[in-house]
């Protein structure tokens, strides 16, 4: 079967990049002969007709109206009867020619301006390369510049430099601003109240979070990714490990590490831009007694596992302690919120303000034939996708399978604890190894063999 | 004498008041002879003695309503035809009560329906375009045209014949025939029969003299009374000779054949004939012709023009939405389309604009099935096109002419620079000329060094014309809609070959906003969010490079770049320019054209007098060469937004 024969709009005029498609002059399904008019085009110097270049049976790719770019493909004409079918879909009859309205008399409105400057609205802002630059290397959230239509390095100095905290010369934190929080009625009933209700005000470190958090959704398009990670245990394996790695440290190492292969999770966005961080500072959520907190692991895409793990070590007993300073909680660029020690299943977390993504850890779910835990990447679409999601968690399953299986000691084989022949010994005998009990209660395994001789 | 003698002679050969008016028009112009030597008339005058008869002849075949078109030698052809001699004696001494106010002279008379201009040839296809308009008035106008056999060697005649014959237009053509194109000999200059060029274009040619008046007369009715019957063109050659100089000081001619022209000149033959009759003629002449010559020393001489007084005061803006997102060439033709169905003065004429063409550019697509008789093709002859534009317009339509590339409007220079541009004040205010001449201008699509140059500089600063440039950020078809509501004047409509397929709409980049000042053709100004550093002055074609130089700059330099781009480019209203370089103090100047001499220049030289604070200033312009038609070279020929941003880098130089 030839393949499909794409009609293509022809280069009738170089001052056109595109035309306009104003009708169909054949139906989808139809079959035309070679040099008939499929459809009539407008350019800016005339409308024309484009032809089919060779019998057979159009499917037809673009809607009356369409701007189609030179040399696309208006419809696509093939050999077989069947080809439109094929997709299920047909498309209606073409519409009747459309008539052209009357021109109208020229119609512009104007009204008078004062000089006022002129306001960003959306899509209306402009940051200089080097203001962007700043903006990422500051992690500052762009909303902050909302209302100033162009935005220099400067711009972005002077919101930097009054909020530095002396003590932070290299990375002063982000910069808050005011949430748009709900407005309260006056006097009113607050919120949706459906029944009757004590108000308790939240704490300020709830408040904080909520702001955070607040800000974070307001400029990304969330998505979700979540897979399934088949393990042997791997809790157990690093319980057994005598270097002492925590889950929670082997991830953010991990994550850490795969970071540098996706920088666009690493990142923030911000008008049309990828700000791409420089630095991997890992972030983990932690919530007890103090409240949720997400100390963060500086560079954690340059420390090695053991020193990732000190780093986290030392971070929870700050927590602990109630000693947790700015600095540990500033400048993440990436956040690992693991409630597997909850039980949860799957969790659904909230991308933080300037980042990019967050990753949720499920805790091992036991079945039939081993255990699962869930990985969910929460990510802003804006940067990335599902696809680029899914390769992430799929990696650092990977990876954490990987040092599931290095941990683990050897397996110990089973043999029998008479003739010592290992389990598979006994089987190419045609024996078995049966389990019992001694008489303190201890599993002893025995082979046929040894038992029959008893 | 006496009685008895008179009867015993033959009647005059023309009826007695012919006569009186051959005589008055001898008498005016031996008498601006005596003034110009005592210093009373200014520049030359060119004397028609000898010819007189011809404009006597014109008159008498003529009707009121007819229109009558002159050249250089004018004077009798004026007087026969408004027997004015107050008027013209007054314009040529450059009097207020002149016909003219004073500022036409010698060579530039208008009066009931009578226009004379000194260029040789350029006046006939303005002639053949008023003929156009008494057809489409349809009151049966003819008009006339005086041309001397000098005047053979124009093309512009040739033009004209054509269009006047293939059209059917009522024009009757007097060629002069007096054998010397100023000093030199017919028989060095032409060749082939003077009639055969008419009839090679198939327009009826007689042939008749001033030496027998009465037939003159009689030939001269006939053409006139033929043009007015059938609508066709005739053309009549009138043998005549002229006894004085063509000009001052410039008479190398046999003096025995003067001597013997003379003799055979109708006046002097009546003169000897009826002496009594020939000197009480000559002597009310002379009465009439001593108290015009008073009346006009008396009358104050004339005011100098009045300078067309800028808009002054501060300059407001305005944010214009536009509907939709229409090309341009689609605004364009819904402008004409609407314009043509409001005002039945509309006229569109040049090269290949009717149906199924409808343009180079395809504006008139499908107007002239639309409106018939109004949207009408022409020969490839640009000086006709806009010549019978300016005869439309004096005939008090409103024509758009359309020069299929700009480049061709070399070809009609001396319509816009010498008839169009001069009607209004050498006519002493009496016509304006509302005629509208449109062509697309620019590069970037290869046509090579005669069909892609942008050569408006050459048609700037024109007084009493004014040009547009237009550009897709304001809408074009609202221009034209000013346009025709407001035009008092010749206008030239630069459109960038680029612009047709250019969406109209006022969205501006990130970080910008387009706005308007009111003026009705409005500068248009690219206003960053930020104070500007510089000021960025640009036109037409050029406004989408310095839109995208202004995004470049900011995003790689930090620099806010203020882009001014008025689309009225002469008369040049300055004040949005000043404004901007007076809080910038930088200005860079874009342009399509070879800078020299240019808007650019001119612009500069403003800002230098009157931005009242020193501003530095870079002018982006191709190199002085003809545009290249080769691809990858026009590109790097023509400045764009990088050459615009390496301007501005320089001015901005120094820091902020």
């Amino acid at each position: 079967m030839a393949a499909d024969t794409p009609v293509v709009v022809p280069h009738e005029s170089v001052n056109d990049e595109t035309v306009k498609l104003l009708r169909w002059l054949v139906a989808d399904g139809q079959r035309v002969s070679a040099g008939e008019d499929v459809a009539e085009v407008e350019g800016s110097k005339a409308t024309f007709n484009v032809p089919s270049p060779r019998p057979g049976v159009v499917r037809l790719l673009a809607r009356v109206g369409d701007e189609v770019a030179v040399g696309a493909a208006l419809c696509v004409v093939s050999a077989t009867d069947a080809a439109p079918q094929a997709n299920g879909q047909a498309h209606a009859p073409p519409p009747p020619p459309p008539v052209r309205p009357a021109a109208p008399p020229p119609v512009v409105e104007s009204r008078p301006v004062a000089a006022q400057p002129v306001l960003a609205g959306p899509g209306t802002q402009r940051f200089s390369k080097a203001a962007l630059e700043l903006v990422q290397q500051h992690r500052l959230d762009p909303e902050l510049f909302r209302g100033a239509a162009l935005v220099r390095a400067r711009d972005v100095l002077a919101r930097v430099a009054p909020a530095a905290p002396a003590h932070r010369q290299p990375d002063p934190p982000p910069v808050a601003v005011p949430e748009p929080e709900p407005a309260r009625p006056a006097g009113g009933v607050p919120g949706p109240a459906n029944g009757p209700f004590d108000e308790v005000p939240l704490s300020r470190q709830k408040q904080t979070e909520n702001r955070y958090l607040r800000q974070g959704g307001a400029h990304v398009i969330p998505s979700q990714v979540t897979i399934l990670v088949p393990t042997a245990g791997l809790r157990d394996a690093l319980a057994e490990d005598p270097a002492g790695l925590s889950a929670t440290a082997l991830i953010v190492f991990e994550v850490g590490r795969l970071l540098r292969r996706y920088p666009d999770l690493n990142a923030f966005y911000t008008s049309r831009t990828s700000c791409r961080y420089r630095e991997v500072n890992v972030g983990f959520a932690v919530a007890g007694e103090y409240g949720l907190k997400v100390p963060v692991v500086r560079g954690a895409d340059t420390k090695s596992a053991g020193k990732v793990a000190e780093d986290v070590r030392e971070l929870l007993a700050a927590y602990a302690g109630n000693t947790l300073l700015p600095e540990h909680l500033s400048g993440g660029t990436f956040t690992v919120s693991d409630l597997s020690g909850e039980g949860v299943f799957a969790l659904n977390p909230l991308i933080v303000r300037g980042q990019a993504a967050i990753l949720g850890v499920g805790a091992e779910v036991r079945h039939g034939g081993g255990a699962t835990f869930s990985l969910t990447l929460s990510f802003d679409h804006q940067l990335a996708d599902g696809l680029q999601a899914s390769r992430f968690l799929s990696d650092l399953a990977a990876r954490l399978r990987h040092h599931e299986s290095t941990l683990r000691r050897p397996a110990a084989v089973p043999t029998c604890s008479r003739c010592g022949r290992t389990v598979r010994e006994v089987r190419r005998l045609n024996g078995h190894l049966l389990q019992t009990v001694d008489e303190a209660g201890g599993v002893v395994r025995v082979c046929t063999s040894c038992a029959a001789g008893f | 004498m006496t009685q008895p003698e008179l009867l015993a002679r033959p009647a005059p050969p023309a009826p007695a008041p012919l006569y009186r008016q051959a005589f008055l028009i001898r008498a005016v112009e031996e008498r601006l002879l005596q003034l110009f030597g005592q210093g009373k008339l200014f520049g030359t005058v060119h004397t028609c003695i000898g010819q007189e008869w011809t404009g006597v002849a014109a008159a008498d075949a003529l009707l009121d309503g007819d229109t009558v078109f002159s050249n250089h030698r004018c004077h009798g052809h004026y007087l026969a035809w408004t027997d004015d001699a107050d008027g013209l004696i007054a314009e040529l001494m450059g009097r207020q009560t002149g016909v003219c106010a004073g500022r036409g002279g010698s060579q530039h008379l208008c009066g009931r329906g009578f226009f004379s201009n000194g260029i040789q040839g350029g006046i006939v296809p303005v002639a053949a375009g008023l003929a156009l308009a008494h057809k489409l008035a349809g009151k049966g106008g003819v008009s006339a045209v005086f041309i001397g056999d000098g005047t053979l060697g124009e093309g512009a005649v040739y033009e004209s014949l054509n269009v006047a014959s293939r059209w059917d237009l009522p024009l009757l053509v007097l060629l002069e025939n007096n054998r010397y194109a100023q000093s030199t000999p017919q028989d060095q200059t032409l060749a082939g029969e003077i009639p055969a060029r008419a009839e090679a274009f198939g327009i009826e040619a007689s042939r008749t003299g001033t030496e027998n008046p009465a037939r003159l007369l009689a030939d001269v009715a006939r053409a006139a009374n033929g043009v007015r019957a059938d609508g066709r063109p005739r053309f009549v050659v009138i043998d005549t000779y002229r006894l004085m100089a063509h000009s001052k000081g410039d008479d190398d001619r046999d003096p025995a054949e003067v001597a013997e022209y003379r003799e055979r000149d109708p006046l002097t033959r009546f003169a000897r004939d009826y002496p009594a009759e020939a000197g009480e003629m000559a002597a009310a002449a002379a009465a009439r012709i001593d108290a015009a010559v008073a009346k006009a020393d008396a009358a104050p001489w004339t005011t100098p023009n009045e300078a067309e007084p800028l808009p002054t005061g501060p300059v407001r803006w305005s944010r214009t939405e536009v509907a939709g997102e229409e090309r341009a060439v689609a605004r364009l033709h819904a402008a004409f389309r609407h314009a043509l169905a409001a005002d039945d003065r509309v006229v569109l004429i040049g090269e290949d604009i009717e149906g199924p063409y409808g343009g180079a550019f395809k504006v008139t697509k499908n107007l002239s099935a639309e409106f018939p008789g109004r949207v009408r093709n022409t020969p490839i002859s640009e000086a006709a096109i806009v010549g019978v534009g300016n005869g439309l317009a004096l005939g008090g339509y409103l024509p758009v002419c359309e020069i299929m590339f700009g480049d061709f409007l070399g070809l009609a220079f001396d319509q816009l620079l010498n008839h169009a541009a001069k009607f209004r004040y050498m006519y002493g205010g009496k016509v304006n000329t509302p005629l509208v001449v449109r062509t697309p201008m620019g590069g970037r699509r290869g046509y090579g060094p005669t069909h892609s140059q942008s050569i408006e500089k050459h048609f700037l600063g024109i007084p009493d014309t004014r040009v547009l440039a237009l550009h897709a950020r304001f809408d074009p078809a609202e221009v034209y809609a000013r346009l025709f509501a407001t035009i008092d004047r010749p206008t030239l409509v630069v459109e960038n070959k680029l612009l047709y397929g250019a969406k109209v709409t006022h969205a501006a980049p990130a970080g910008f906003v387009y706005e308007h000042t009111d003026e009705p053709f409005p500068t248009t100004r690219l206003r960053p969010g930020a104070d500007p550093d510089v000021t960025v002055l640009c036109y037409g074609g050029m406004l989408p490079e310095a839109e995208a130089a202004a995004a470049a700059l900011f995003d790689e330099h930090e620099v806010a770049a203020e882009v001014i781009c008025p689309t009225q480019l002469y008369p040049f209203d300055p004040r949005p320019l000043l404004e901007s370089v007076g809080r910038t103090g930088r200005l860079v100047i874009a342009e399509e054209g070879p800078g020299f001499a240019a808007f650019g220049a001119e612009a500069a030289a403003v800002v230098a007098e009157r931005a009242g604070r020193p501003v530095r200033v870079r002018r982006v312009s191709p190199p002085e060469a003809p545009i290249p038609a080769c691809g990858p070279l026009e590109k790097t020929w023509l400045p764009g937004a990088a050459h615009i941003v390496g301007g501005v880098l320089e001015v901005t130089a120094d820091g902020r």
